[in-house]
């Protein structure tokens, strides 16, 4: 959601490496978890991006780490990965291996994907990529003939 | 020379009820069939599983001689039927065959009055005739 | 038109041509009813329009859709593939450059379209093809049931809907090429893709006989309702002029029939106009009664000489018309019926038709009464009439009614060994007659009776009443035995049947459907020796009969079968048709007969009577058939009548290898010294082509005229036959064949 970026950021793991500075980054391990409005970032390890003291990236590792977010259209979004790199200023999301994002137009699941969550914009598979594949539920609007 | 008076049929299990199955539940092929059965020391109840079945029975009307005129001068009466014997398993007993029998007619145009009766008679006799072979044909396979 | 994919039709082609890259289906009834896209690559936005690119599939069930790229517009469901596009469902698969269309309305546009029908056997290319449900649209196209690299025949149209509900393809503006040459354009047609429909025959036929000259046939087949179609046949006659054919057909659940006629106004060789009706129909009103009714009219009697079209009906001379009512019940059989009848033959005179019966009524009963006795009776009342264009014979004019009545009792003692079966009945047949028929000489007309005393009628109620019994008897013996090196089961059966019928006097019943019998093995054991109740045979006669079986002992197939009987009259019988006494006789003909299966495809049927009171053979009859594998088929008959016919008949049907059919047959009466009937045909057939020549040389009239007579038949397997329809002659020609 557009407000969640003025929601206060909280985040935590078992262990901490480096400093908690306004600038540089941290790494977590241990139980990664971030919320920030209807953000939920959960992982087992991450190195979180902090510029002027805001979050601006996560990336993090998981089996799987998942992303879930409400979404301005309507609806939540849940995206999950091995590995997942989000951008959270510019709601981009790129994950890899085993990758499954589920949101109201379908389900879409691929190796390497990248995902806008506001635009809904999506590019990823590519050659030796092992493909991309979406599930559509017939729309009951739609009227099957 | 070995011939002796046939000795009556013991039906096997599985046949001891057979249904009739011919097409034409009132039909006189219907009635002799179930008559001959219950001779036979069958029950011939609509349920029983064995089923004696007649299929595609047809009695047919073909020129069988044309004279030089171009016109019939025999007409030849042709039933055809499939037959099979199934016992209560569905097993056949009587695999399923045809039977083909047939009888001619004169046709003579002076005297055409009568030859549409003669045609009536012949149907009849072919219906006795059929249920006859139907019967010795089972009666073979069930003493073979 | 055998249509489906697996018909033995199409057993040249090697199976039916479909794409490489043909796939099971997801199951239409598949819980999971989601479109499944897959592909290399992803790319645009999974709101609004995403690419997919790399191999792409879409795939619901029932369908899928293949191709190089794909956009997917989230919201309709509106797609655009390009790229060696593939689409796949149950009945069609396709090969395209391009297809946009919406896969939840399962709705798609193809362009530049390979396709192959799955279920049926049709297959081309289109310009562009319109998908929507059960409806299939091509435009630009090219449609055949040839293999693709073996382009014998193709349609090439505008536009082809190919409705799969309904079963049918419509073309517009089509073309037929043969080979390469167009053979034929046709603004309109319709034809079968399976095998629901009926002939498609749309194509005109081609004959050519040496009375008519050419033959032309031009159908219109009208697909009128899913239980209804017509066909209008207009026929141009070299010699004859234009004749209009059209048949209507109609079938609900428990009724169906056919109304078929053909009008040629003003025929060129006769002077006058010439057409046919027939109405034909069946229904079932109860578990117990059915209507059927056959109506047949011919404008004149040589009608079936020059326009009848199947052997049967060339050689027709008689023309019934039928129509009842039929009960049938537990132990009773009823029917009313009226029956018309009309003379297709120029040397029978009108006299000669048998009387009109309006209507003729029967009842018969027959009951069991405990497990030894049968009882019942025969009843029928008729109505005869005659037009006043031709009596019989002047003698006999006018209406009449008769009423027969026969009750009987009857003793079945059967047991595996034999059965007794005495049987007595007592019939009593009356008449009413019309005033028309003659009382005294005062009432005969000068011009009818100036030749001579005419019959007199006096009595207006003429009857007769006699008691009939029989005593039918039979032994069943029977033993193991071998047979063509097989265990058989033989059985011998020697037969008596008394039948006595005391004399009387039937000058004075008028004769309206009776006739003398056929002779032959039943008459030995039947209680008339006419047919019809105007006469009822007088007997005192005994007949002895001898028949035995030889069946395999597995299947129970009978293998011989030789049979031989005779009656011996203990008195002469005196009733005869005419007034004058039969020749005095004390036995009858011998009657033997013997049916032999050789093998499993060569059978030997004879049958054969002999008159030891004048020492010669009078009916002999042999029939030598053979059966092979796919259809081989040769028989070879001998038929002989004393004083009436001796005829030599032989016909075959050999395939040649997988494509060549000889057929022939040979029919030459020994009595005339002439042939009766002799054609020569071959047949070749490819995947979907068939090509059948038939040289055909027959007796044509009454007169004896030959007629030699040419079909030639190119059948494109699945659209339509071209030519005389020679299948359904064949069938009647020789003995046993089908296509």
């Amino acid at each position: 959601l557009e407000s969640d970026r003025q929601q206060p950021i909280e985040f935590g793991a078992e262990s901490l490496q480096g400093t908690v500075t306004a600038n540089g980054t941290t790494r977590l391990s241990g139980g990664f978890w971030l919320d920030q409005g209807s953000l939920r970032i959960r992982g087992e390890q991450s190195t979180v991006y902090r510029e002027n003291g805001a979050v601006v990236r996560v990336v993090l590792d998981g089996t799987p780490a998942t992303v879930e977010q409400d979404l301005d259209s309507g609806g939540r979004m849940h995206a999950e990965a091995l590995n997942i790199d989000y951008r959270i200023g510019s709601e981009q999301l790129e994950l890899n291996r085993d990758v499954v994002i589920i949101q109201p137009e379908g389900e879409l699941r691929g190796q390497r994907l990248r995902y806008d969550i506001g635009s809904g914009e999506v590019e990823g598979g590519g050659s030796g990529s092992g493909g991309v594949r979406m599930r559509i539920e017939p729309k009951p609007a739609a009227g099957e003939s | 020379c070995g011939f002796q008076l046939r000795q009556e049929l013991a039906l096997p299990a599985g046949l001891d009820a057979i249904r009739v199955e011919t097409g034409d539940p009132y039909g006189p092929l219907q009635r002799r069939l179930e008559q001959a059965l219950q001779r036979a020391g069958a029950s011939t109840a609509a349920g029983s599983p064995a089923v004696l079945r007649v299929l595609n029975a047809r009695i047919e009307q073909k020129p069988l001689s044309i004279g030089i005129g171009g016109r019939v001068q025999e007409y030849l009466l042709q039933y055809t039927a499939e037959i099979e014997l199934l016992d209560g398993a569905g097993r056949a007993i009587l695999p399923r065959q045809s039977l083909e029998l047939e009888r001619e007619y004169r046709f003579d145009t002076a005297d055409a009055l009568g030859s549409p009766g003669e045609e009536e008679v012949l149907r009849e006799d072919l219906e006795r005739a059929m249920g006859e072979a139907i019967l010795r044909r089972v009666d073979a396979v069930l003493r073979g | 038109q055998p249509l489906s994919a697996d018909d033995p039709t199409w057993r040249l082609c090697g199976g039916n041509p479909g794409f490489g890259w043909m796939a099971p289906l997801r199951p239409l009834d598949d819980a999971d009813q989601a479109i499944q896209l897959e592909a290399g690559a992803v790319s645009g936005s999974i709101k609004g329009v995403s690419r997919w690119e790399g191999g792409v599939t879409a795939s619901q069930p029932g369908r899928r859709i293949a191709a190089e790229q794909l956009d997917y517009t989230h919201g309709s469901g509106d797609y655009r593939a390009t790229g060696d596009v593939r689409y796949q469902d149950a009945q069609l698969a396709l090969q395209a450059q391009s297809a946009a269309g919406n896969l939840g309305r399962r709705q798609s546009e193809l362009d530049a379209v390979d396709y192959r029908l799955i279920a049926a056997r049709g297959n081309g290319s289109a310009e562009r093809i319109r998908l929507e449900g059960e409806l299939a649209v091509l435009f630009g196209l090219e449609y055949s049931t040839c293999n693709p690299d073996d382009r014998a025949w193709a349609l090439h149209a505008r536009q082809l809907e190919l409705d799969r509900a309904q079963g049918f393809g419509v073309a517009r503006d089509a073309t037929l090429r043969v080979g390469q040459v167009p053979v034929l354009w046709v603004p309109w047609i319709s034809f079968p893709i399976d095998e629901r429909r009926r002939t498609g025959l749309l194509f005109p036929s081609l004959g050519y006989a040496d009375e008519t000259g050419i033959d032309v046939r031009v159908p219109w087949y009208l697909n009128l309702a899913p239980n209804m179609d017509a066909t209008l046949t207009p026929r141009i006659l070299g010699r004859r002029g234009v004749m209009l054919g059209a048949e209507y057909r109609y079938l609900t659940e428990r009724h169906g029939g056919i109304i078929e006629g053909n009008w040629l106004p003003d025929d060129d060789l006769s002077g006058r106009d010439r057409g046919s009706l027939r109405l034909r129909h069946t229904g079932v009103l109860s578990s117990f009664w059915r209507v059927d009714a056959d109506l047949n009219h011919v404008s004149d009697d040589r009608y079936f000489e020059d326009f009848g079209d199947s052997l049967t009906a060339r050689a027709t001379s008689l023309l019934e018309s039928r129509a009842g009512l039929y009960g049938r019940g537990p132990g009773w059989q009823a029917s009313v019926l009226t029956r018309d009848f009309q003379i297709t033959d120029p040397l029978v005179p009108d006299s000669a038709e048998p009387y009109r019966q309006l209507p003729r009524a029967r009842f018969a009963l027959d009951r069991s009464l405990g497990s030894l006795w049968r009882y019942g009776f025969d009843a029928e009342a008729v109505h005869f009439d005659h037009d006043e264009a031709g009596a019989p014979s002047f003698y006999q004019r006018g209406a009449a009614q008769r009423y027969d009545l026969q009750p009987w009792i009857e003793l079945d003692f059967e047991r595996a060994a034999g059965y007794v079966r005495p049987r007595l009945a007592y019939r009593y047949t009356g008449y009413q007659l019309s005033d028309d028929f003659l009382r005294g000489i005062e009432e005969c007309p000068i011009i009818d009776c100036a030749f001579g005393p005419p019959r007199l009628w006096p009595n207006r109620s003429p009857s007769r009443a006699l008691p009939i019994s029989s005593f039918d008897a039979a032994l069943n013996f029977e033993r193991s035995t071998r047979l063509f090196g097989e265990s058989m089961l033989q059985t011998l059966q020697p037969r008596l049947y008394y039948l006595h019928v005391p004399f009387e006097n039937q000058d004075d019943l008028p004769l309206f459907d009776t006739q003398p019998l056929t002779f032959g093995w039943d008459q030995l054991f039947r209680s008339n020796a006419f047919s019809g109740a105007d006469r009822q045979t007088d007997a005192n006669q005994v007949t002895l009969a001898l028949s035995s079986r030889w069946f395999e002992q597995d299947s129970g197939r009978e293998r011989l079968g030789l049979a031989i009987g005779q009656i011996r009259y203990l008195d002469p019988p005196r009733v005869g048709l005419e007034r004058t006494l039969p020749p005095r006789r004390s036995e009858s003909a011998y009657v033997a007969m013997a049916d032999v299966a050789i093998t499993r495809s060569l059978s030997l049927g004879i049958g054969q009577q002999w008159d030891p009171e004048i020492d010669r053979t009078t009916v002999s009859g042999a029939r030598l058939q053979w059966r092979g594998e796919r259809g081989a088929l040769g028989n070879l008959g001998y038929r002989y009548r004393r004083a009436e016919l001796e005829q030599v008949d032989a016909s075959f049907a050999l395939p040649l290898g997988e494509a060549w059919r000889w057929i022939g047959r040979w029919n030459y009466s020994l009595r005339d010294e002439g042939t009766l009937e002799a054609f020569a045909g071959i047949e070749w057939q490819s995947c979907c082509v068939a090509v059948r020549v038939l040289g055909r040389h027959y007796v044509r009239n009454r007169e004896s005229d030959k007629n030699n007579a040419l079909y030639v038949e190119l059948e494109l397997k699945g659209l339509a036959s071209f030519g005389r329809n020679t299948g359904q002659f064949l069938e009647r020609a020789i003995l046993g064949y089908s296509r």
